[in-house]
């Protein structure tokens, strides 16, 4: 037991590994490194490209090339030039129709699209890359989350200001007419929940791409387990381990819904809140 | 304990805001503008195309109920016409046929007239042939030759009287 539990100490350790950032190295296959070991210190900072900074940049690369060529048009005319442009204008329109628009109102989502679409399509690209074996899903990672909600934080408070003005927006913030002894209660929560909903957002995409790929690896790693804990290594191998990578398939077929799933709620619950922030009515 | 999930890397957080920027940037240029505004375009065409039609189907409408209007004006205007041209037909009929009444009649009297005037001659020739009969005869009858001229006068005046007496 005591052998068994150091062994799964050090799996459980080998698989958050995995799932999390990495400024060693990148290991695409066995065989094929990319390592990240440097230092570019700024003002305390580590700006050296960590495994999920290559993600994001890899992100970017790609979604400037494959949206640049998905946004072309038929010779002369509005129509999308080819299948993939189809299908990304399926998506746009489904940002706009389904997310924005409903939020913001016909009139302010045009102003708005371009930040919305760019948002649920970086989210995307960036779940659908994690799912890809030997890449990473920046995602899962708490920095990334966190930076994204604070910058929806800053946005829709921003927006608000920039709608209301800087004191109606504050004002709007609680009901009218609520009686004095009332707002020393609301207050606080209006502007806690303010912070906590954006946390929130933070929260619910890191936990969700973080804990499909912890299942993922906890199945690939499950004849393993299976070994160490009974020492059975025909039983493990050959019966378990074929079932387990069975329902890793599954599992990562549920993952690349979830990658879509989760890209739209973190765009349409920022768009709830900057919708919220700019119409400003309980 | 140190989860290696649960790191603080701020390095990773200004990448993330960096690269979301410059992204943001950049997909506006080459794909939402161009992308979004040829959706609108879209839009616009299609919105207006579906006005247009509405138009049209309005249009049609106002001329189908012109045309309905019309011909039911032109069917009663039609009506009116044959009415006018039959009362017109039979103000013609009994005009000619007045006339021709007219003709008869004057055809008639002009017969008649030119019968009279017929008559009138031959009872002049015939009395002229009874006076000179009568005279050859008389003097046939006194067996000498009487004066032819005087007295014919005398038969004639004789005659005259006759007729006189007649009427």
């Amino acid at each position: 037991m005591e052998e068994g539990s150091d062994g799964l100490g050090a799996l459980s350790e080998f698989l958050l590994h995995h799932v999390a950032d990495n400024r060693e190295v990148w290991r695409i296959f066995p065989g094929v490194e990319i390592p990240l070991g440097g230092s570019l210190k700024v003002g305390g900072i580590e700006l050296f490209p960590s495994l999920h900074v290559c993600m994001m940049l890899l992100a970017f690369l790609l979604l400037v090339v494959l949206l640049g060529r998905g946004s072309r048009r038929k010779e002369g005319g509005d129509l999308p030039a080819g299948k993939f442009a189809s299908m990304v204008e399926a998506m746009v329109l489904f940002v706009r129709d389904d997310i924005v628009a409903p939020n913001l109102g016909r009139a302010r989502a045009a102003k708005w699209m371009p930040f919305f679409c760019t948002l649920f399509f970086f989210l995307l690209a960036l779940n659908l890359i994690g799912l890809v074996p030997g890449f990473a899903a920046a995602t899962g990672n708490p920095n990334f989350t966190a930076a994204m909600a604070a910058m929806v934080f800053v946005v829709f408070n921003a927006a608000g200001m920039a709608a209301n003005g800087g004191a109606g927006y504050w004002k709007g913030i609680v009901p009218k007419g609520v009686p004095w002894p009332i707002l020393l209660i609301l207050v606080p929560i209006e502007l806690f929940g303010l912070v906590t909903k954006s946390a929130a957002l933070a929260i619910r995409l890191f936990a969700n791409m973080a804990a499909g790929h912890i299942v993922i690896f906890s199945l690939l790693a499950l004849g393993t387990v299976v070994n160490m804990l009974f020492a059975m290594p025909k039983l493990s191998l050959g019966a378990v381990q074929p079932v387990a990578v069975l329902f890793a398939a599954c599992i990562e077929c549920l993952e690349l819904f979830v990658a879509f799933l989760q890209a739209y709620i973190f765009t349409l619950l920022s768009a709830l809140f900057v919708g919220g922030a700019v119409r400003q009515e309980h | 304990m140190s989860n290696p999930l649960l790191q603080l890397d701020p390095g990773v957080a200004v990448w993330t805001l960096a690269v979301f920027a410059l992204l943001l940037v950049v997909l506006k240029k080459v794909a939402w503008g161009p992308l979004l505004s040829a959706i609108d375009a879209r839009d616009e065409k299609l919105r207006r195309t579906m006005e247009e039609a509405e138009r049209t189907r309005a249009a049609n409408e106002s001329a189908a109920s012109e045309r309905d209007r019309l011909m039911r004006e032109s069917a009663k205007r039609a009506d009116e016409i044959v009415a006018e041209a039959r009362s017109r037909a039979d103000e013609l009929a009994r005009r000619s046929e007045r006339a021709a009444r007219e003709e008869r009649e004057r055809i008639l009297e002009t017969a008649r007239k030119s019968a009279d005037a017929m008559l009138a001659s031959a009872k002049n020739e015939l009395r002229l042939k009874v006076v000179d009969a009568t005279v050859g005869l008389a003097s046939k009858l006194l067996v000498r030759e009487l004066d032819v001229e005087s007295d014919r006068r005398v038969v004639e005046r004789m005659m005259d009287e006759l007729e006189k007496e007649e009427a």
